[in-house]
């Protein structure tokens, strides 16, 4: 009876798929990790060393290279350079700092009143490029001496000065011809003799104000330099002692005549 | 089955061992060369620049003509020699038709050229550039003459002076007209200094 029930007329497909019974596959991801750490190693040790090697070379290569660029230059050469720059340099500042003090004089000439005579003169290079210059002169009265002031506010070297200090005083002559200095005094109250103002004008200024320029002092002729020639007051000033700085140089004119007659 | 954990275990062991004795050292070892060879690197590019640089200025002064050459070092001098610039001294001051009366040498010292009469510079002793040092190693060599002339000589002079094939800075001048009988001649003080580069 269960043969029976199993005889069915329906055959049955041999290609019937099995049911495939799913087993447990082994993954060994130790073991994996294992090798690939252990042989990763081994080849990055392999390439470590190599690299080491490549880079020493090249290290080994800048180092002769970096000799071989020392060994190029001397220190004779540098020296010898240096030198040289130097040289230059300092030719260049004291070419920017050279000073022609004569262009004082010139500019002194252009403005000598004619009634005041110069004694005595005195330049001084400072600190820091400056110049100081002292002029002592003499006059017979005050007014002069104000209108020199003046004439040497007003140029542009000698500009920056002033009148320091003046003495008034009775020429020597009176004092010489008369014994008693009450008398003379007397006389010069009078008007008899002449007082002589002795002034000193101080002026400092930049000497960036005179520079030297090749070409601007024209050289030396005595021809032109003891000719006469006008100057800014009117009057003539000779470029020589006798007549630009000394006693002797005095020369009257209307102007001192008529500034005479404020005192 | 406990065998191959052994060896898988012993692997990473001897893996770690590598990293850490060999590999690592090795590391720090490379990253230090490289950093080496970085600064050689720089130390070339430098060293090439300086080299290039060296050779130009080194052509170009060898291109300067020796005229101007024998000028500088005329103009700025290695030392001053007292005896020649006395000499010359002398030949300006006739040459302007004064009477010499004394050519005085002081005595020298080193100044900078802005302050050549006010003594060693503070600033140009602490300073490191070749311009200070120049200004270092100038020396100043005074000189004063003093002579007798007429105020147009003494021009002359001051001109001759400002002429001059060398710097020959006036720094003082003074004179007074003292003679009310001879006022034409006149006495001069004139100081003058002389510079020189010193080879240290």
């Amino acid at each position: 009876m269960a043969e029976s029930s199993n005889a069915s007329f329906i055959p049955k497909n041999s290609k019937r798929t099995q049911k495939k019974v799913r087993g447990t596959r082994r993954i060994y991801l130790l073991s994996y990790v294992s090798y690939v750490v252990f042989f990763g190693t081994l080849l990055a040790t392999v390439i470590v060393f190599f690299f080491s090697i490549q880079v020493n070379k090249s290290l080994e290569a800048s180092r002769d290279r970096l000799i071989e660029e020392k060994n190029r230059f001397s220190q004779e050469d540098i020296d010898g350079l240096r030198h040289l720059e130097k040289k230059l340099i300092i030719a260049n500042d004291l070419l920017n700092h050279s000073t022609a003090p004569s262009e004082l004089f010139s500019a002194l000439e252009s403005v000598v009143a004619d009634n005041v005579y110069f004694t005595g003169f005195s330049y001084q290079h400072n600190v820091n490029d400056t110049y100081t210059v002292e002029l002592v002169g003499r006059a017979d009265a005050l007014n002069p001496v104000l209108y020199q002031r003046e004439l040497l506010t007003q140029n542009a070297i000698l500009g920056r000065g002033d009148v320091t200090s003046f003495d008034y005083a009775i020429s020597e002559s009176a004092e010489d011809e008369e014994s008693d200095a009450t008398t003379a005094l007397v006389q010069n109250l009078l008007g008899s003799e002449d007082p002589v103002i002795t002034f000193t004008f101080v002026s400092r200024g930049s000497v960036a104000d005179i520079p030297y320029t090749p070409g601007a002092t024209a050289p030396v002729n005595d021809t032109e330099i003891l000719s006469v020639r006008p100057n800014s007051t009117g009057g003539t000033v000779a470029d020589d002692t006798e007549q630009g700085v000394s006693e002797e140089g005095v020369v009257d004119s209307g102007q001192g005549t008529s500034t005479n007659q404020g005192i | 089955m406990r065998f191959q954990a052994s060896i898988q275990i012993l692997l990473i062991v001897i893996s770690v061992a590598i990293i850490m004795t060999v590999l690592r050292p090795e590391f720090s070892e490379i990253q230090a060369m490289q950093d080496q060879l970085a600064e050689y690197n720089n130390a070339l590019d430098k060293a090439d620049q300086y080299n290039r640089a060296l050779q130009e200025k080194i052509s170009q002064a060898n291109n300067l003509p020796n005229t101007d050459l024998a000028a500088l070092d005329q103009y700025v001098p290695n030392r001053v020699d007292i005896v020649r610039v006395s000499r010359d001294v002398v030949n300006i001051v006739e040459g302007s038709g004064l009477l010499l009366i004394d050519v005085e040498v002081g005595e020298s010292s080193s100044v900078t050229v802005e302050n050549a009469n006010a003594g060693v510079s503070q600033s140009a002793r602490t300073g490191g550039s070749l311009e200070e040092e120049a200004k270092r190693q100038l020396a100043v060599q005074p000189f004063t003459i003093e002579a007798i002339g007429t105020y147009t000589n003494m021009k002359s002079l001051l001109r001759a002076v400002e002429q001059n094939a060398y710097p020959m800075r006036i720094v003082g001048i003074s004179f007074t007209n003292q003679s009310e009988s001879d006022s034409r001649l006149l006495s001069y003080t004139i100081d003058v200094e002389t510079y020189a580069l010193n080879a240290q």
